[in-house]
């Protein structure tokens, strides 16, 4: 089978082209022995024979100072795909094009697809193609991924690429009659580094080609420059003379192929809404607005503050996912014995832990896509600029926070977008502080408290309860700073994306895999552990079925109970939840469910985990904020820490983490039980 | 100049670059290199935003006291 890799520039629109061409055939895994995601998918039918399509990081060189970097340079010279696919962004096309360079120089056989021709042709740049393939000596073609226009005719040209390339490497000819004659295999008896030397090296040693890496060689037409060995890597004066050479090279191209539309210095529609949204004052404002309205959208149930009783999207979803799992739970309620373990088990444990779990999957769904919008309309580099300065205050940079942003939706992938971070004190900050970031699974937990106990504020609530969490997150850096990582923060520098009208294709991918994502957690570790909680909550020591506060669990949570005593949720359930919290934190509201049995609950009433219900438990008001305030903090899930350990490649710091986490949930917790008590609060 | 003192507006050239090593590599591969012409969109406390070989790049005050513009 054909093998493709994917190459190019952040935001070149090298996700859109993957997704294009792979559907949803895809495999999300991580590059052996480093912790770099690797997605690779099965071309579609319509485009051509079988294929596999490897996405490589997106990179703006291949100069191997990043891991990234590195991997996609790894990748191309000893992988060896059959064609490297290089996304070019029309509108940007002469610092794409350095990238293109260091790709042909590697002396692979490759196609660029110059993408968003359409951008291009809005602005009124005119780029002649063939002019430019044959300027490059590489195959050009113009495509527009987000349409899907040139896509058929760029996997032609791949293909028909592929096919050359495999003939000429099959073919033992004599070759390179005359300088212009590039592009061809290698006789057997000819030894590729003394070819490349007599053919395509100058008098300093700088080359064009790596042919020896493929026995082959495309027929770029660029610079001759060094080349890295393993044993010597390029010197500062080399690597510079390089990109000079290269940038040069690129001018002439551009400068017989491109027409720009419009002088350089005018303003496009983007460079105005930055004017707004980057603005030196409005921009933080509007930032935290832009914020607000998310988490507004997502779980207010006083929807725009009309207060008419309209309940955000967010609310309302939530509200048709219960009512679905109470009438599955219903319908499934005739099939069992009364009172029988079997009934327990499968209504009681699974239904009400998993369906728990389950009902708030629309929430999560809405706040990422949030979240995905704004990354795709080209948003999230804004934010991380503006936010820059004042987390460099806090000894992180603005890249810090593009994966603390996503630490809201969840943890883990939060933790590996770390990886992005080039210095590796700055990164090590980050994977710190992104667990106090209140994640998606941490919601139910807000939602269901804030919801019995303080309803008519419960976006109020839950928007204090994030925000909490970012202060504990920058005074912890502080702390940091001053205590462990002393060094420099890396200076900040940030491509600002085009904005773009949201895609819906992007979009929905990235909606279907957190739900999938989601889904499986629910249909494993969550299911595993209600099957477990029912079981320790239904029989005790000898193996009885007893009443749930004479079973083993209650014997667990009533164990732990006092530690919680002073933060005013000293009962064994909030014990027993808060364990099973560490599987997954989704499971402290499954967990309560079961103890609850609001599977029954819901049949004689119709209501949930409400006020009543909790406050059977033994929950206030403010043991509820206490408790609230607890599991946004403690510990972050054995997920999230596993990561954590892979990030850091070692247990110290994530165990650190989780001890620090620990401490600080119950100091927090423990202030506001107390300082409420003496408020009167409570 | 440096390019951190340029104001909103400017149009310039960079002519030499100060950082060594990996910042080095970065400017030269985000085509921040000697003889291209900035055009300065927007400079605040905040840090700058720059527009370059038709790209923008957000840059903070390290960074653009390391450009010497002319």
């Amino acid at each position: 089978m054909k093998r493709y890799a994917l190459i190019g520039n952040p935001n070149a629109g090298k996700t859109t082209l993957f997704n294009e061409l792979t559907g949803t055939s895809q495999h999300v895994g991580n590059w052996p022995g480093v912790t770099v995601e690797k997605k690779t998918g099965h071309l579609l039918k319509k485009f051509g024979e079988s294929a596999e399509i490897v996405d490589l990081p997106g990179i703006y060189s291949l100069n191997a100072h990043s891991l990234e970097e590195r991997i996609s340079r790894d990748f191309i010279l000893q992988e060896k795909p059959d064609v490297v696919i290089d996304i070019v962004e029309a509108t940007n096309i002469e610092r794409n094009l350095y990238l293109t360079c260091q790709i042909a120089e590697l002396g692979v056989p490759m196609v660029v697809a110059l993408n968003m021709m359409d951008e291009a042709q809005k602005e009124g740049d005119v780029i002649d193609c063939a002019v430019l393939s044959k300027e490059l000596g590489v195959p050009v073609v113009p495509i527009t991924a987000v349409k899907g226009e040139g896509v058929i005719e760029l996997m032609e040209t791949v293909g028909a690429q592929a096919l050359v390339d495999a003939v000429s490497r099959e073919a033992s000819q004599p070759f390179h009659d005359g300088e212009d004659e590039h592009g061809h295999g290698f006789h057997d008896t000819e030894d590729p580094a003394e070819h490349r030397a007599d053919h395509h090296t100058d008098d300093k040693g700088r080359t064009n080609a790596l042919i020896s890496e493929f026995k082959y060689h495309n027929h770029y037409h660029g610079p001759m420059v060094y080349q890295p060995s393993a044993d010597a890597p390029l010197t500062d004066e080399q690597e510079h003379e390089n990109a000079q050479r290269r940038y040069d090279f690129i001018s002439g191209v551009v400068g017989k192929s491109v027409s720009k539309g419009k002088a350089a210095g005018e303003f496009n529609s983007s460079d105005k809404a930055d004017k707004v949204l980057t603005h030196k004052i409005w921009g933080i404002p509007l930032f935290l607005l832009i914020m607000f309205a998310m988490f507004h959208c997502t779980f207010s149930e006083n929807f725009l503050f009309l207060g008419l009783d309209i309940p955000s999207p967010g609310v309302w979803l939530q509200g048709l996912a219960e009512s679905f799992i109470e009438w599955f739970g219903g319908l499934l309620e005739p099939l069992f014995v009364e009172g029988s373990w079997a009934q327990g088990l499968v209504i009681d444990g699974i239904i009400g832990g998993v369906g728990s779990v389950l009902s708030f999957l629309p929430q999560i769904l809405v706040l990422f896509f949030f979240l995905t919008l704004l990354e795709d309309m080209g948003y999230m580099a804004r934010a991380a600029f503006i936010m820059d300065r004042l987390l460099r205050k806090f000894g992180l940079s603005g890249k810090s926070f593009v994966p603390m942003l996503m630490g809201f939706g969840c943890s883990v992938p939060a933790l590996m977008a770390c990886r992005t971070m080039e210095n590796e004190e700055d990164r090590k900050m980050t994977l710190f502080l992104t667990p106090f970031m209140s994640c998606g699974a941490r919601a139910p937990i807000f939602l269901v408290f804030a919801g019995a106990f303080f309803a008519a504020h419960a976006d109020f609530i839950v928007f204090c309860l994030y925000l909490f969490g970012i202060l504990v997150a920058i005074l912890t850096g502080l702390l940091l700073k001053k205590l462990v990582f002393k060094g420099e923060v890396t200076p900040l520098i940030i491509e600002l994306p085009r904005y773009r009208a949201p895609r819906a294709k992007s979009v929905g991918l990235s909606l279907w895999k957190t739900m999938k994502d989601y889904v499986t957690r629910a249909g494993t570790i969550i299911f595993l552990m209600s099957i477990v909680i029912w079981f320790f909550s239904t029989f005790n020591g000898h193996m009885e079925m007893v009443d749930i506060d004479e079973s083993m669990l209650a014997a667990a949570g009533n164990f732990i109970a006092p530690i919680f005593s002073p933060l005013g949720f000293g009962f064994w359930t909030a014990g027993v939840a808060l364990i099973t919290g560490f599987a997954a934190k989704e499971a402290v509201i499954g967990t309560m469910g079961v103890l609850a049995k609001v599977g029954e609950e819901e049949a004689l009433e119709g209501g949930a985990l409400d006020a009543t219900v909790l406050g059977a438990m033994g929950f206030t008001p403010l043991s509820s904020f206490a408790f609230m305030v607890f599991s946004l903090l403690y510990v972050p899930c054995f997920a999230a820490l596993a990561t954590l350990k892979r990030e850091y490649n070692s247990w110290k710091w994530a165990l650190i983490q989780a001890a620090y986490s620990i401490v600080v949930a119950w100091v927090c917790a423990f202030l506001v039980f107390q300082v409420g008590s003496l408020l009167g609060l409570a | 100049m440096k390019l951190s003192e340029a104001t909103t507006g400017t149009q310039c050239r960079i002519v030499d670059t100060t950082a060594t090593g990996r910042a080095r590599a970065r400017l030269d591969s985000l085509g921040l290199v000697a003889g291209e012409n900035i055009h300065v969109l927007s400079s605040s406390f905040a840090g700058q935003i720059i527009q370059i070989k038709g790209s923008r790049l957000a840059i903070c005050k390290a960074v653009a006291d390391t450009l010497e513009i002319a």
